[in-house]
């Protein structure tokens, strides 16, 4: 069941990329979240409950409800709901992405080799997650998707967190929390400021 | 220390509540004063701690000093700089908020002894000098500090999956991701987490340094931010970034994997000299040339660490060097941004007819930069070059003075085609502004004296920050 949901985590950002718009990357954000809560669930057996309840609200609220909602307003002010600005065709950017997927089970083979008490699935699919939020950052030219990329990335990070650590001490979540969320808010402040004053010619927003 | 750490935290809530130019002017310039005064009570205290979490050593105290040092000058600096600016109100306010808030994230990045803190503190200097690079708020500001900002969270982000290696690795101990303990057990833990942790890191924490090819926000960022700002990130919040990618090498090399890190601190520092050599051929902008420069020197600091324990004095004496010589030529182009009211360089011609004490200092700063005797960068440089010959490595060598002589030529050519030649128009009053131009004085007199004279606490703490590395 676990493997299953792992699995599905990384899909979804595939199936995203098949859809050309722009908010069904916020949707894949939002399914992100509640599959790392599952995950962590599965994963935490025994773990201390003031863990659970810190995973529960950076994940459930934090990753698959405010930040969302945080895009979806970028999304509203910046009318930027098309994602027609590939660098590369839409076919090719879907390969990229099939391809990056697939090299998360060639990792999680050769990690499974090298080494002991991991998970090898869910380091294979975290590293392939980080690879699409990076692709997706490097392969788009507008500044939403570019905030869709960290995230998934940031998000592919936790996955990995949990598949090396399960859990780290509490104080430095807190802050590793705060110091992600205040970075999704100057974003959000920044593509709104460059948006309103016109700063954009050349339609990155 | 708990001071150091609180009072900016509780001086930049005053300055929120209160809004009020004066107190923000004041609450900094007391910040600043009691930060060199308790940096140099820790030259003679140096064993200081603090929570488990933060700890004064030798080390620490170097960074610190250097930062101490630079806050001072680039504090009473701004306050000539800034005035006489029109709508300064609010906007000053939220600056010297933001700066003291950036001083605090880089003073606690320093005394630090732990990666998830490091990290936080990190993430935590990006977040608040955004502002700071953006204050002007122009179209190429903000674009700038968006450039900043999202560089360098993407890098701060791989940094993290380094210490999560860290931890992982270092999980039969309990997974601490203290410096001292990881140090300790580093024989025992799994070479191929340490390696992987390290790679992760450099990356990351390489963003910040501005090593090349992470380097794409700096230029922009030092260019477009007020001068003071650019001194400070330029002469601190690079060494800082440094000083993370140093305690995770000395893990490494306590792992006797010296030789991975050593191969990738080569690879990194002579990609920032190749990458700083084709620009200073072409520069058009005088900070972007600084900037370009900053590359230069992180890469010449890497390819210290590269070398070995021979290259470690290099390292801390060019960290020294460039730091103070920096932060002055970036000061001094606050002036001169202000006398000609353009960064191209191009624009600026005759420096020296309009005001004599401008050109002598940033030529002078220029000097100092590229390793004039007596000037700390040359005392580094002439060990980095020993270091090369003693070890073998004679091709990097000639690579590196070839790269070396190249950034010297081309930023040569541009600071003296600035400094000589007929005038241009300029429209800046030059007066009752010598705290424009006092701390960079101060700052290469400092230099210059330390080379013929230097204290024993100085000497001292550069000597037990040494064989800390």
């Amino acid at each position: 069941m676990e493997n299953m949901l792992i699995l599905l985590f990384c899909l979804v950002t595939l199936v995203g990329e098949v859809k050309s718009r722009v908010s069904s990357h916020i949707k894949v954000i939002v399914w992100q979240g509640i599959l790392l809560f599952l995950i962590f669930i599965f994963d935490s057996t025994g773990a201390p409950i003031a863990s659970i309840i810190f995973i529960g609200i950076e994940v459930l609220l934090i990753r698959a409800i405010v930040i969302p909602i945080i895009l979806n307003r970028i999304l509203g002010s910046t009318e930027s709901h098309f994602e027609a600005e590939h660098k590369l065709s839409s076919f090719y950017s879907l390969l990229i992405m099939a391809l990056l997927f697939i090299s998360g089970f060639f990792i999680a083979y050769g990690v499974n080799k090298l080494f002991t008490g991991i998970s090898p699935l869910q380091f294979g699919m975290a590293i392939s997650t980080i690879l699409m939020g990076l692709y997706l950052i490097l392969s788009r030219k507008k500044m939403i998707s570019h905030i869709m990329g960290y995230v998934i990335m940031e998000n592919g990070i936790l996955l990995l967190s949990f598949s090396l650590l399960g859990d780290m001490p509490l104080l430095i979540s807190v802050g590793v929390l705060i110091d992600f969320f205040i970075g999704i808010l100057l974003f959000r402040y920044y593509t709104l400021k460059i948006f309103q004053n016109g700063y954009d010619k050349r339609g990155k927003i | 220390m708990i001071l150091l750490l609180i009072l900016p935290l509780i001086f930049s809530a005053i300055m929120g509540i209160f809004r009020n130019i004066f107190l923000s002017k004041l609450l900094t310039l007391i910040f600043s004063f009691y930060f060199i005064f308790y940096v140099i009570y820790s030259l003679f205290h140096t064993s200081q701690h603090f929570t488990p979490y933060f700890e004064m050593n030798a080390l620490s105290c170097f960074f610190l000093f250097i930062e101490a040092l630079l806050v001072l000058v680039v504090t009473l600096y701004q306050l000539a700089y800034f005035k006489g600016e029109s709508n300064i109100g609010d906007r000053f306010n939220r600056y010297c908020i933001f700066y003291l808030l950036f001083i605090f994230s880089m003073s606690g990045f320093i005394l630090t002894t732990n990666f998830g803190f490091m990290w936080i503190f990190l993430e935590a200097s990006t977040l608040s000098s955004t502002f700071l690079v953006d204050y002007r708020s122009t179209k190429g500001s903000t674009i700038a500090a968006w450039r900043y900002v999202f560089i360098c969270t993407i890098g701060v982000a791989f940094a993290f999956i380094g210490i999560i290696m860290l931890s992982k690795g270092s999980a039969p101990f309990g997974g601490t991701l203290f410096v001292s303990d990881l140090i300790a057990h580093a024989q025992a833990i799994n070479p191929l987490y340490l390696k992987m942790a390290f790679a992760f890191i450099i990356l990351g924490m390489g963003t910040k340094v501005g090593l090349a090819p992470m380097h794409a926000w700096l230029p922009s960022a030092h260019s477009e931010g007020p001068s003071p700002v650019s001194a400070l990130l330029s002469g601190t919040l690079l060494n800082v970034a440094l000083l993370g990618i140093i305690q995770a090498y000395r893990i490494l090399e306590s792992a006797h994997l010296a030789a991975f890190c050593q191969d990738l601190f080569m690879i990194f520092g002579l990609l920032s000299l190749l990458f700083s050599a084709s620009y200073m051929l072409n520069c058009t902008n005088y900070k972007k040339m600084l900037a370009y420069s900053s590359i230069e020197n992180m890469g010449i600091i890497a390819i210290g660490l590269s070398l070995g324990p021979i290259g470690y004095l290099a390292v801390i004496i060019h960290i020294v060097g460039h730091s103070l010589s920096k932060a002055s030529l970036f000061l001094t182009s606050g002036v001169i941004e202000k006398m000609y009211h353009t960064k191209r360089i191009e624009g600026v011609k005759g420096l020296a007819v309009r005001s004599p004490l401008v050109a002598f200092v940033w030529i002078l700063s220029f000097l100092s930069l590229i390793g004039l005797p007596p000037f700390p960068i040359f005392f580094s440089e002439l060990l980095l070059i020993y270091a090369m010959i003693q070890s073998g490595h004679y091709i990097l060598l000639c690579v590196f003075i070839i790269l070396i002589t190249l950034i010297i030529y081309g930023m040569g050519s541009s600071v003296f085609s600035m400094s000589f030649g007929k005038a241009t128009h300029t429209k800046f009053i030059f007066k009752n502004s010598s705290l424009l131009l006092a701390g960079q004085l101060g700052l290469l007199l400092i230099m210059v004296v330390i080379a013929f004279y230097m204290p024993s606490a100085i000497h001292t703490l550069i000597s037990n920050a040494v064989s800390i590395l």
